[in-house]
C-alpha cells in the first residue's frame, strides 16, 4: 500500500523528516500535467479552465509543488491517505468539466483546498481553515470560497470507497515504476524542522515576510 | 434562499444548524430546510455537514433515506439543505399496527448504508421520519455518519444517545462496525412494540447495568474478547431474562428477530440483509417496498 499508516510512521521514526512517497509520486504526477498543460494554454488561449478560473492566481507561486505539498504535510499534520483523496477530488474535477486544465497559476489553490476537505473528511483531527490558508499561503475568507466552490463544483461527491483509493494508489504506483529514473532526481530536499509556521504567500510576496495572522 | 422557500417554522435542532418547515413559493411544496452555520469563518464548512451532504449525494436514491432536494448557498455566508418534508417521526408516532412494516424499511434503509460502507451510528426514533398518509420510514440525519474509515470514540453523549448505543460502544471498542447499528435497530424495534425504551440509562454504566439485567452479563464465552475491552470492569452476574417477557406483545419469530438483534457479540449479530429475510416478515407483502 502506498500511504498506510504504519509506513511512514516508520519511516518517520528512522528518519524524522521524511517525506511519505505518496507525496513525491504525486507531486510528479501533477508537475507532469501542469508542464504539458502550460504549454497547450500559451500555444492556444487563455480561455481553457473557465470552471476553475476562481482557482486562478495572477500568477505562479513561487514554490514547487512537491515543496508545497511537503509544507501542507508538515504543518498539518494530516494522514498521508489526504493526498490521494485530494488527487482523487482533483480527478474527478477534471472529468467532469473536461475543458479544464490543471496548470501552474491553478494547482497550488486545488491542491490546498481538496486536501483540506479530505482531511475533513477523513481524518478525526484536524486543523481548521484558517490554519490550512496560513500553511497554503491564501487568505481565510479565499480559501472558504474555494472550499464553497469546489464543493459545488463536485456536486458535494466527497465520498470515496476503499476500493477507489485502492486503485487510485495501484494506478499512482505504477506511474512511479514508469517513471523511476525521473523520480530519483526528483528526490526532495530535506527542510529544516521549524516549530512555526513560516508565511508563505500565493501572490509572490518575499517569503520572510511576517506571519499574517488572519482575524 | 429567502425567495424561493418561505419559512414556515422551526422544528428543530440538529448538530449543526436549525432546520425549517418551509414551503416552496412556486410549487407549493413542503420542505425541510437545514442551515448550516458557516459564519464561524475559521472553521468553513463543518465536518459534519459535509459528511451528512456527502453521504447523502451517494445514498438519496434509496426511498429509505431522506432524499436531498438540493443545496444552496446565498451570496455564501450559510449553506442551506432542502430535504423532502414529512410531518412526523417515530418518536412521536408509534403505530404498533405498521410496526412490521416499519421495521422492515428500515432493515432496508440500513441495509443500503451499509452496502455502501456507511455507517449510521445515530440510529434513534428521532431520526426516522415517518410519512403517516403512506405509511412510509425514512432514515435521516446522517450528520455522524462516516464512510471508509471508522473513527475513535470522539463524540460526546450529547450528540449519541445512550439508549441506543451498543454494548461494545460503550465498553470503548476502537474497532465497530454496521453491528452498532443492528443493535439500535433492535432497541428501536423492542421500542416499537412496548412503546417505551427497553434500555432507558441516564450514564454509561447505567446503560450497561440495563442492558445486563435483561440480558445476563456477558461471558468470555458468549462473546471473545469482552473482559479486555477498554471499559471492561467486574459486573454483578446477573443471569438473563427472557426475552419475551420484556416485549409481551411480541409473537415467537418477532422475539426470535429480536434476539438475534441483541446478540453480544458484534461478529453473531444478524446484518441489516439477512434480518429482511427472517421469518418474522413472512406475512408482510414485501413487494410494496
Amino acid at each position: 500500500m502506498l500511504a498506510s499508516d504504519e509506513d511512514s510512521q516508520q519511516h518517520s521514526r528512522l528518519e524524522p523528516s521524511s517525506t511519505p512517497r505518496v507525496l513525491t509520486i504525486l507531486a510528479f504526477v501533477l508537475e507532469k500535467l501542469v508542464v504539458r498543460n502550460d504549454r497547450l494554454v500559451d500555444g492556444v488561449s487563455r480561455e481553457q479552465g473557465k470552471s476553475l478560473d476562481v482557482f486562478h492566481g495572477a500568477r505562479p507561486p513561487n514554490i514547487s509543488i512537491i515543496k508545497y505539498m511537503e509544507r501542507i504535510y508538515k504543518y498539518t499534520n494530516c494522514s498521508p491517505s489526504c493526498f490521494v483523496v485530494g488527487y482523487v477530488y482533483i480527478d474527478r474535477l477534471l472529468h467532469k468539466y473536461p475543458h479544464s486544465l490543471v496548470v501552474s497559476l491553478n494547482v497550488h489553490r486545488l491542491l490546498v483546498t481538496a486536501v483540506m476537505l479530505a482531511a475533513k473528511m477523513l481524518d478525526d483531527v484536524h486543523y481548521n481553515n484558517a490554519f490550512y490558508a496560513r500553511v497554503g499561503g491564501v487568505s481565510n475568507v479565499e480559501l472558504n470560497r474555494l472550499e464553497i466552490d469546489l464543493l459545488f463544483l463536485l456536486n458535494f461527491e466527497m465520498t470515496v470507497h476503499s476500493r477507489v483509493f485502492e486503485s487510485y494508489c495501484q494506478q499512482l504506483e505504477k506511474e512511479m515504476l514508469l517513471n523511476s529514473t525521473t523520480l530519483k532526481i526528483e528526490r526532495p530536499m530535506i527542510s529544516n524542522a521549524i516549530d512555526d509556521v513560516t508565511e508563505i504567500s500565493m501572490e509572490d510576496m518575499p517569503s520572510s515576510s511576517p506571519p499574517q495572522l488572519v482575524d | 434562499m429567502e425567495d424561493k422557500y418561505e419559512k414556515l417554522e422551526k422544528v428543530g435542532e440538529g448538530t449543526y444548524g436549525k432546520v425549517y418547515k418551509a414551503k416552496d413559493k412556486a410549487t407549493g411544496q413542503l420542505v425541510a430546510l437545514k442551515k448550516t452555520r458557516l459564519e464561524m469563518d475559521e472553521e468553513g464548512v463543518p465536518p459534519t455537514a459535509l459528511r451528512e451532504i456527502s453521504l447523502l449525494q451517494m445514498l438519496s436514491h434509496s426511498l429509505y433515506i431522506v432524499r436531498l432536494l438540493s443545496d444552496q448557498t446565498k451570496k455564501k455566508p450559510s449553506l442551506y439543505l432542502v430535504f423532502e418534508y414529512l410531518d412526523t417521526d417515530l418518536k412521536k408516532y408509534i403505530d404498533s399496527h405498521r410496526k412490521g412494516s416499519f421495521l422492515f424499511q428500515l432493515c432496508k434503509g440500513v441495509a443500503h448504508c451499509h452496502s455502501h460502507g456507511v455507517l449510521h451510528r445515530d440510529l434513534k426514533p428521532q431520526n426516522l421520519l415517518v410519512d403517516k398518509d403512506k405509511g412510509i420510514l425514512k432514515i435521516a440525519d446522517l450528520g455522524l455518519g462516516r464512510a471508509f474509515t471508522v473513527p475513535l470514540k470522539s463524540y460526546t453523549h450529547e450528540i449519541v444517545t445512550l439508549w441506543y448505543r451498543a454494548p461494545e460502544v460503550l465498553l470503548g471498542t476502537t474497532h465497530y462496525s454496521t453491528a452498532v447499528d443492528m443493535w439500535s435497530v433492535g432497541c428501536i424495534f423492542a421500542e416499537m412494540t412496548r412503546r417505551q425504551a427497553l434500555f432507558p440509562g441516564d450514564s454509561e454504566f447505567q446503560q450497561l447495568l440495563h442492558i445486563f439485567r435483561l440480558l445476563g452479563t456477558p461471558s468470555e464465552k458468549q462473546w471473545p474478547g469482552v473482559s479486555s475491552l477498554r471499559d471492561w470492569h467486574v459486573y454483578p452476574r446477573w443471569e438473563p431474562q427472557n426475552l419475551a417477557r420484556a416485549v409481551p406483545s411480541l409473537d415467537a419469530d418477532g422475539v426470535d428477530l429480536l434476539s438475534k438483534m441483541l446478540k453480544y457479540d458484534p461478529a453473531d449479530r444478524i446484518s441489516a440483509k439477512a434480518a429482511m429475510d427472517h421469518s418474522y416478515f413472512d406475512t408482510l407483502d414485501k413487494s410494496q417496498f
